[in-house]
Formats: structure tokens, C-alpha cells, sequence
């Protein structure tokens, strides 16, 4: 297969943006199983909390970023109904988990352009309440609304669900590099160990590597283990300039550095799966903000899916590509390990919403939020990731933590 | 007893030639009158040169297993697991999604050669792969 013809040198986000920008606030609901709140109530939730959290009122905002539940169309305008705001900038993302990053990238880009000052960005669904209205016909209700299926070249060949789709990846790693059930065990284990410090988690029973490996075959070689929670939940941030973040309520927490990169010629297409999209994301972002992988203190990665970490481990260059396994292994990704990882325990055993809960995470390291047993020892510095579309489109975050 | 029926494509106007050649036993591919370039799924242009004159050539039906997987848990009553989907590459480049044929999901392995075969699903000829 013909490779991508190399048209033009690749562009780096502006360096003169490092550091410019804050996230201010961030907020919250429950998660789990929230009955009672529909998606814009959790979100709605969310943002209240974010708001709160940033000692700011609705008059100050005037940009509103959702990121849609996928069936509510222009949902930043029901979202801005319930708020009570009229924004000068607000719009709705539709590049899967890639969005909640991609949200605070565009805060900045609309910040910068004059468009607005302070921004809103956030996600929420009702995922376990909605899989679970009717338990016996579970089955039938699916999380991901049927016309958004592709039509053909699809479930006629009995292909169906995003564990599938990503376990694919997993296959080819497994056979190129000799990635091991283990490998993608350790992962799991290590979050869940994390999920137990974090009293808002979802997962609440200790995980051993045993118990990994006798979990409920789902999409071989993906075991239930493998797979992020089905979550009620929300998240919300607030973007302003660094400059106006010197007066607010919390420590400031800089964005110094951001980049994306999509593999829109699909998840089938060249190495697209073993070698994602997330090596061209962070190779900008690591130039934006002027650092290199080792001095990154935590990563909060997207992690739908074990492999997903794995994978996103090489291609950010904490280890050699081929060689996650043995990182993740090492003991790297726990709390007291060389790159605590998904320290509120991911979307695997804290809960999935669609990457805003690792903003939120990287955000409060860097406050220096938590009590020992969870905070990250002197964390200045965080990367934080997102992708969407079966791992085809890809956004970073660094964030750095402000002055005092 | 009710008959459970597999899930059946809905061609888009740029497949419906694709689906038509399936249902006579051929497998046939987009292919750039310019560069030479094959792809899929089909479309009104090659995306890699641009160019809106191509052909649609029958493929030889020879591939290899790119990545796959098994599935354990049933997601749809046409599909009793544990069964195998593969990405498939095509001998002439484009890889598509596709069911693998084998009594020995156990013997699947990344890379190994496969042979085009038809899945019956209802009134459909689905094209599949199996080891050979
Ligand atoms: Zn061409």
C-alpha cells in the first residue's frame, strides 16, 4: 500500500501561545450510575461545579464548547439554554474523545482571536442509564444510536462494536511486537489500583493480575478487563488567559502546550494501528511547549481500551515503539512509578467519559489537590490525551502548573 | 420458529455496482485510470491522485491477514461465536473488513495468506476469506 505522499513540512501550533492560557475551573458529576439526570443534566451538573470550582458567575462567561452526546443535535444550544447564556463563541465538536481536548485548543484559538474571553468546555452522558432502562431488552438499546453505524462493510460481516474494532489494533501489536495478555493486564491492574484511592471511582474491588486473566471473554484478544466502564457521568472546564487566571480562585494551570493529528485515511490504513495518530499529536505539542517526554510528571492517557495506552505509550516516546509492554510492566504507569499514569484510575476502573475526566485529573495533580496516598510528588507538569473515532483522530494537552 | 436474519447492507449509490458484482461472485475494485492506484470503498475519485477516470476491475481474490479477532460474546443473533473478523489486504492494496473462514480459530495468524470465499447471509453474497 502506497504510503502518504510527504507534501509540505508539518506545522507546529505557535509557540508564542505557551503558556498564555489557563484552565481555571473544573467540575464534575457523579459517575456510575446516576439515575434521575438525563445527559444535559449531568453536563449541566458539571459545568455548575467547573464554575464554582473557578470562583467565577455565568456573567462571566461568553463561550460555551460541548462536545454532542452524539444524539442531540447542536447541543451547545440546549446545553446554553439550561445555563441561562448567550455565548459570543460556542459550537459543537464531533471528533469522538479527540473533542474534549480539541475544545480547549479551540478556547484558546477563539480567546486568542478576540472571539470571546472565557470559555466552557465540557461533555456528559447518561451511558449506563440508557444501556440499562430495560434490562430485558439490553440488547436492543444501543449506545451508539443506529444511524450513525456505518450502512455496509460493517455488521454484515459480523462486525459490530468499538471492542472489536480496537481489539484489531491490539491483534497486530500482539503479532509485530510480541505484546502480551500480561502486558495489557498490568495496565488494567495498575489503573484499578489507582481507582481504590479515588473515592468518586466507579470500580471499588481490587483487580490482580489473576483476576484479569480469568475476566469474561468479550472481542478476543480483549477481555472485559480490557474495556472502559459504561459511565453516567460529566466533566466541564473553564479556559481564560493566564493573565486573567492571576486574580481567580485557584492555582492556575497553564496550557503550554497543545497538538492533534488525524489519520483520516482510516484505522485500516497503512500502520494505523500501531503506530496512531497520537506520535504526530504529541510531537507538537512536546515542540509547542519547548519539552521533551521525560519531563513529563503524570500522563493522563485515553485509555477506552488497555492496548489504547499501550500503543499511546510508544508513539508519545516514553519507550521505544514495540517495547510498552515491558514499560507498562515495569511497574512505570502506578502512582510511585516512573510516569504515574491515569491517577484517578481512567476510563477503565474510574469511569469513561469521553476523556474530560483526564483533563480534570491533570488539572488537579497539578494543583496539588490531593492528600499523599493520590498526589503525584511535585508534579509540574502533565500530559493529558484524546482520540476518537477508533483512535483515527488524536489531540494533546501539556499543562504546567502556574505560580502561586 | 422465528428466522433470525443477519444484518444486511444498505449500499450508498457509489457501492451499488460493488454489491451487484457480489451477487454474481465477483469482487471487483475501484482502479485509477491515471496512477494505477487501487482503493475502497468505492468513490467518484482516486484519493490518491485526484483523478474522477477509473475502472472497476475484478480482483484476484489473493490476500493477507492484516490484524483480526475472535468474538466470544454474541452481539447480534446471526452470529453465534466464537467467530472471526479480519482486516484483510488485498493483493492489489485496499484492505477491507471481512469474516475468516476456518474450523481452527486457534491456527489464525497475522500475515498468513487467504483466499477469497462467499458468505450466504439471506438474499446476500457477502464476500469472506479463509486460510489457504
Ligand atoms: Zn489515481
Amino acid at each position: 500500500m502506497a504510503r502518504q505522499k510527504v507534501t509540505a513540512e508539518m506545522s507546529n501550533p505557535n509557540k508564542a501561545l505557551r503558556g498564555k492560557y489557563a484552565i481555571v475551573g473544573v467540575g464534575q458529576s457523579d459517575l456510575g450510575q446516576v439515575p434521575g439526570l438525563s445527559s444535559l443534566g449531568l453536563l449541566n451538573e458539571a459545568m455548575h461545579n467547573a464554575m464554582d470550582d473557578a470562583g467565577l458567575t455565568k456573567a462571566d462567561v461568553n463561550g460555551v464548547i460541548c462536545r454532542g452526546p452524539d444524539d442531540i443535535y447542536t447541543h451547545h444550544q440546549r446545553m446554553g439554554e439550561l445555563l441561562g447564556i448567550d455565548a459570543e463563541f460556542s459550537t459543537t465538536l464531533d471528533n469522538g474523545g479527540a473533542s474534549q481536548i480539541l475544545s480547549v485548543i479551540l478556547a484558546i484559538m477563539a480567546i486568542d482571536a478576540g472571539m470571546c474571553d472565557v470559555v466552557l468546555c465540557g461533555y456528559g452522558r447518561d451511558s449506563w442509564s440508557r444501556t440499562h432502562r430495560d434490562t430485558s431488552t439490553k440488547m436492543s438499546v444501543p449506545l451508539v444510536p443506529p444511524e450513525q453505524e456505518r450502512s455496509e462493510f460493517n455488521a454484515e460481516v459480523g462486525m459490530f462494536g468499538a471492542v472489536a474494532m480496537h481489539a484489531l489494533g491490539a491483534s497486530r501489536h500482539m503479532a509485530l511486537y510480541g505484546t502480551s495478555k500480561d502486558d495489557l493486564g498490568t495496565i488494567a491492574v495498575a489503573f484499578r489500583e489507582h481507582a481504590l484511592r479515588n473515592p468518586a471511582a466507579q470500580m471499588k474491588q481490587p483487580l490482580s493480575l489473576e483476576k484479569y486473566h480469568s475476566g469474561r471473554p468479550i472481542v478476543d484478544p480483549f477481555n472485559v478487563y480490557d474495556c472502559s466502564l459504561v459511565t453516567d457521568g460529566a466533566g466541564a472546564v473553564v479556559v481564560c488567559s493566564a493573565e486573567r487566571a492571576k486574580d481567580l480562585r485557584q492555582t492556575p494551570v497553564l496550557i503550554s502546550g497543545f497538538g492533534t493529528f488525524n489519520n483520516l485515511r482510516g484505522w485500516y490504513y497503512d500502520e494505523h494501528m500501531t503506530d496512531t495518530a497520537a506520535r504526530r499529536s504529541g510531537e507538537k505539542a512536546f515542540a509547542m511547549a519547548g519539552i521533551r517526554p521525560e519531563d513529563i510528571d503524570t500522563a493522563q492517557l485515553y485509555d477506552c481500551f488497555t492496548y489504547m495506552v499501550l500503543t499511546q505509550l510508544e508513539d508519545y516516546g516514553f519507550c521505544k515503539k514495540g517495547e510498552g509492554g515491558p514499560f507498562a510492566a515495569s511497574g512505570a504507569l502506578s502512582i510511585d512509578g516512573a510516569l504515574p499514569c491515569n491517577t484517578s484510575g481512567g476510563q477503565l476502573s474510574e469511569g469513561h467519559v469521553e476523556g474530560v475526566l483526564q483533563i480534570i485529573e491533570g488539572v488537579r495533580q497539578l494543583r496539588h489537590a490531593y492528600d499523599s496516598e493520590r498526589q503525584v510528588t511535585d508534579a509540574e507538569r502533565a500530559l493529558v490525551s484524546g482520540h476518537g473515532g477508533n483512535t483515527v483522530c488524536h489531540s494533546s494537552l501539556i499543562l504546567e502548573r502556574g505560580g502561586e | 420458529m422465528s428466522a433470525v436474519h443477519p444484518p444486511t447492507p444498505r449500499p450508498s449509490p457509489e457501492t451499488v455496482p460493488f454489491w451487484e458484482a457480489c451477487q454474481e461472485g465477483r469482487l471487483i475494485l475501484p482502479k485509477c485510470d491515471e496512477c494505477g492506484f487501487f482503493w475502497f470503498p468505492p468513490s467518484s475519485f482516486c484519493p490518491e491522485c485526484w483523478s474522477p477516470t477509473w475502472s472497476w476491475v475484478e480482483a484476484d481474490g489473493l490476500a493477507s491477514l492484516h490484524a483480526f479477532v475472535v468474538f466470544r460474546r454474541q452481539y447480534h443473533p446471526a452470529f453465534e461465536p466464537p467467530y472471526a473478523v479480519g482486516v484483510v489486504h488485498l493483493k492489489e492494496g485496499p484492505r477491507i473488513l471481512s469474516r475468516i473462514i476456518t474450523t481452527d480459530l486457534t491456527k489464525l495468524q497475522v500475515g498468513m495468506p487467504l483466499k477469497l470465499t462467499w458468505d450466504q447471509a439471506d438474499d446476500w453474497k457477502i464476500p469472506a476469506f479463509r486460510p489457504f
